[in-house]
């Protein structure tokens, strides 16, 4: 045990940045979105419950809140259904070709967000790469609303996620000892019977923590709505958007925000506690 | 080389002493070891010379002067610790240089002085390599140089053999023993292997619990123990259970025992600690009032064990030189069995 | 596991869903070198003015130039913050460490857009609003979580007693962290800087509330370009991202395994 002088000296810098930019701004955040607002006079010296009942009791709002909701579940589930084939895949291919297949998962993920939704736009706009080859091998007439639609932004994010899920994925996937598996196939079980009684089972905690990252990460997605959704198809985080910086209603913003953040951080804690439930189990 | 004194030095936390108004002199050029079981403060004691470890009372005096209060880096002081904690990034001679730097030395002589440090180790060829590149014995006596290079005023040694296979670790124990004499390094060892204290030690200081047990040459410890535990804790000896008849003691049913002392008052409940080499088997005198029969022996090289079962089924082991007199009784030889008052070490005994 | 290749079925799978991941990148580099307005597949010819045009353009020069000073000394200060706080809380030296921690770690669990209007509304107020020290200090906060664990982990993995002998060996505790900790701690430095830049250089959702109508990033600069229609300079732009972010991953590789970045 060293003095404990030397601690706060080397803590304090990281602490005040975070108090004084991060608690600070969230709690003035949380203060004004229980004051009333109105455009004409500014912040009303009220305490009201006001913006909250606005933004759940509108059915506009209601409608992007179950949009964004029901967004992350399918995105969720894509993530789901696309990178269990692929970390399985990673997982019993040679080192060499895992090797290579690891780095074409990795890149993506580093590679910016804004880049890769513009490369969606490239490839799914009315005029873009997709519908053109279609037109062209005769298969449409006219060009499919492939973008600024649900469509789009299922498409963008789960891509975009995708890579999150199989790097959960694949030591989820690691863990579960060969020889269980094995003597799975000894006891003559089908190849889908030991996926659907042994494999998924033993790879629930890989599949909760990804799922929820996923989800998480969807319902609180910016960019890729934006682009992919345009400005028109909204979201949560892109209706936050445009309450700050269009309609400059600060409180129905901040107020839509800590919906957002209630229902991320319930989500997580909710996963951390569930996590922790299955180590236990497998450790007992 | 400068003394250490030690003065009543405590360590607690949370108020359990860890370590108990220890006090200790080092003379000049002295190799005292630190022995006990672990959890009994040898290693605290040790990182609180080192400025490792705030005591909680008492003072440390290295040449005379009170340094308690002064960070490690200050103290001069020379540790070798059991993980060796060698520099993985720098090579050898970086490593054995370290300290120099430190005091400035620079150019040629800091060249020279690692040199000189290496060879005294013989390790003056790879002084280009790193840590990982070389075997367990040779990082720790590049360990050992780093730590005397320097000229420390003490030399303090962390269980530093405890990690070395068998064989190396006696190469090792030589090796040190020579150099410390070489250098006249006043020199603490911390140990809980009694052969390594044993065989390195001017003196030995036998610790448990955080208080001193027996301060002493090996000699002393070994042949005059200060209570039973120091008994207990030297060699592997018999430990019997006792009680006080008339002044000696009863081990079982009319069998007696004349003991060094007396411990306790008519009746009382001790423990009765014999060493294996303190009894003495006797094939021509079977009808001694102590008497069995050998019902094993086993060959050790330099000496011969034998289990010998008395007749009231009490069995003890016993322990001769294998080219001694007494070194091929056949198993199942009668024999009569002895012990020299002297070394009937008892001690107070709560009774099941 | 019985040896078991994966099947022609699997194999297919997963061909696909690479391709599935990789293409926008894919596509993003085709069309900054096509020569045509829109792209076809195959392109019809090759140019390289669309690159051309975005480095002689002065506003993507600035938008580049502020994105990689962002990024540099946002990662510089998350480096020297992050990793006098990682020695702090590894060595237990105050209280409440694992409240710390969590605080440090919550801007990875908060969404991003919250972040940055709470941050928008809080500069607004205390009228900070456009200072670029204001940026770095965000992106501090969300680079930190990168550099703290990454500088956790290593510590964790550090012998304690190798900087107890070099303060033995005479060196203060500066000097023993400078000399010895500070360089056995570096692949994981190094791991957790690249992260940290990488997260500066991409971050869109809270940069974009603190940024002046005249300061812009080249992600941001990209993101505003595209509410005007696909253009293939835009393209070229990108490229030069992926192009950078390709060289941070070479490099990165030269230092560590991919395995610290998760």
């Amino acid at each position: 045990m060293r003095a404990r002088p030397a601690g706060y000296g080397l803590l304090t810098p990281v602490l005040a940045l975070l108090i004084a930019g991060f608690l600070a701004p969230t709690a003035i955040m949380a203060l004004l979105s229980l004051r009333s607002y109105s455009g004409m006079q500014g912040f009303g010296d009220d305490w009201t419950l006001a913006n909250y009942i606005f933004v759940i009791g509108d059915p506009y709002y209601l409608l992007i809140i179950g949009r964004t909701l029901m967004l992350g579940l399918i995105v969720t589930a894509a993530c789901l259904v696309l990178g269990f084939p692929l970390a399985i895949y990673i997982q019993r291919a040679r080192p060499a070709v895992q090797t290579i297949a690891i780095l074409l998962v990795i890149f993506p993920l580093l590679c910016n967000i804004v880049v890769r939704s513009f490369g969606w736009m490239v490839l799914l706009a009315p005029r873009g790469l997709i519908n053109e080859a279609l037109m062209a091998a005769g298969l449409i007439a006219t060009p499919l609303d492939l973008m600024y639609n649900l469509t789009g932004v299922i498409i963008g994010l789960t891509q975009i996620f995708l890579p999150f899920m199989v790097l959960l994925l694949i030591p989820a996937l690691q863990n579960i000892p060969p020889d269980v598996e094995a003597a799975a196939y000894t006891l003559k079980s089908s190849r889908p019977r030991v996926f659907l009684t042994i494999t998924m089972p033993l790879a629930t905690p890989g599949i909760i923590t990804g799922s929820i990252l996923v989800f998480v990460l969807s319902i609180s997605a910016l960019v890729t709505p934006r682009m992919l959704g345009g400005p028109t198809y909204k979201v949560m985080a892109t209706q936050i958007y445009d309450e700050f910086m269009t309609n400059l209603d600060w409180p129905a913003g901040a107020a839509l925000a800590f919906v957002l953040t209630v229902i991320a951080l319930t989500l997580i804690w909710g996963a951390n506690r569930i996590a922790a439930h299955f180590t236990k189990g497998f450790a007992a | 080389m400068s003394s250490l004194a030690i003065r009543d030095l405590t360590k607690r936390y949370d108020d359990t002493a860890v370590v108990n108004t220890v006090s200790l002199d080092v003379a000049e050029g002295e190799f005292v070891s630190l022995l006990g079981p672990s959890g009994c403060g040898k290693t605290t004691i040790l990182r609180m010379i080192a400025g490792l470890l705030e005591p909680s009372s008492g003072s440390i005096l290295i040449g005379g002067e009170d340094v308690t209060r002064r960070p490690a880096n200050r103290r001069n002081i020379g540790l070798v610790f059991q993980s060796y904690a060698l520099f993985p990034h720098l090579t050898v001679f970086e490593n054995v240089a370290f300290g120099l730097r430190r005091q400035g030395v620079r150019g040629g002589d800091l060249d020279t002085r690692v040199k000189e440090a290496l060879a005294r180790v013989r390790l003056d060829a790879h002084a280009d390599r790193f840590p990982r590149q070389l075997s367990g014995g040779q990082q720790q006596r590049v360990a050992l140089a780093r730590s005397i290079a320097p000229r420390p005023s003490i030399l303090l040694f962390d269980e530093p053999l405890s990690n070395l296979d068998a064989q190396l670790r006696e190469e090792m124990q030589i090796e040190l023993k020579r150099l410390q004499a070489e250098l006249e390094l006043t020199s603490l060892f911390v140990t809980h292997d009694q052969h390594e204290a044993m065989s390195l030690s001017d003196r030995i200081c036998l610790l448990a619990g955080g208080d001193i047990q027996q301060l002493g040459t090996p000699e002393e410890v070994y042949f005059n123990p200060a209570n039973a535990f120091v008994a207990g804790f030297i060699g592997s000896p018999n430990k019997l259970d006792g009680t006080m008849r008339g002044g000696q003691v009863e081990i079982a049913a009319n069998v007696l025992l004349s003991p060094g002392t007396a411990e306790g008052a008519e009746g009382a409940p001790v423990s009765v600690t014999l060493r294996q080499e303190d009894i003495v088997l006797d094939p021509d005198a079977a009808d001694a009032p102590l008497s069995g029969r050998v019902s094993l022996r086993i060959f050790e090289g330099a000496s011969v064990q034998y289990l010998v079962t008395l007749d009231t089924g009490l069995e003890l082991l016993a322990r001769v030189r294998s080219q001694g007199p007494k070194a091929n009784l056949p198993e199942g030889t009668r024999v009569g069995v002895s012990v020299a008052p002297e070394h009937v070490y008892l001690a107070p005994r709560v009774a099941a | 596991m019985m040896a078991r290749n994966p099947s022609w079925l699997l194999t297919l799978s997963a061909m696909a869903i690479l391709l599935f991941m990789n293409a926008p990148t894919l596509v993003v580099l085709i069309a900054s070198f096509s020569a045509t307005e829109y792209l076809t597949i195959p392109p019809q010819g090759w140019t390289l003015d669309w690159f051309a045009e975005v480095l002689s353009d002065d506003g993507y020069i600035r938008a580049i130039t502020t994105s990689l000073i962002l990024a540099s000394c946002a990662t510089g200060l998350s480096l020297i913050l992050g990793t006098a706080a990682s020695y702090a809380l590894h060595h237990r030296m105050v209280r409440g460490g694992d409240a710390i921690l969590s605080l440090v770690m919550a801007p990875l669990v908060f969404p991003a857009v919250v972040i940055g209007v709470a941050l928008l509304q809080y500069v607004s107020l205390l009228g900070l609003r456009g200072h670029f020290i204001i940026l770095v200090l965000a992106h501090v906060l969300i680079t930190l979580p990168y550099v703290v664990r990454s500088a956790l982990s290593s510590l964790t993995g550090l012998n304690p007693q190798v900087e107890e002998a070099a303060r033995v060996l005479g060196a203060d505790g500066f000097t023993a962290f400078r000399l010895v900790t500070l360089p056995l701690l570096k692949p994981g430095l190094v791991a957790g800087g690249i992260f940290s830049f990488v997260t500066s250089l991409d971050n869109v959702p809270v940069t974009i509330f603190l940024l002046t109508p005249r300061q812009t990033t080249l992600p941001v600069k990209i993101f505003a370009s595209v509410e005007h229609g696909v253009d293939p300079s835009i393209a070229a732009a990108s490229s030069l991202m992926i192009a950078g972010t390709a060289i941070v991953l070479i490099l990165a590789q030269r230092w560590v395994s991919f395995s610290r970045f998760f």
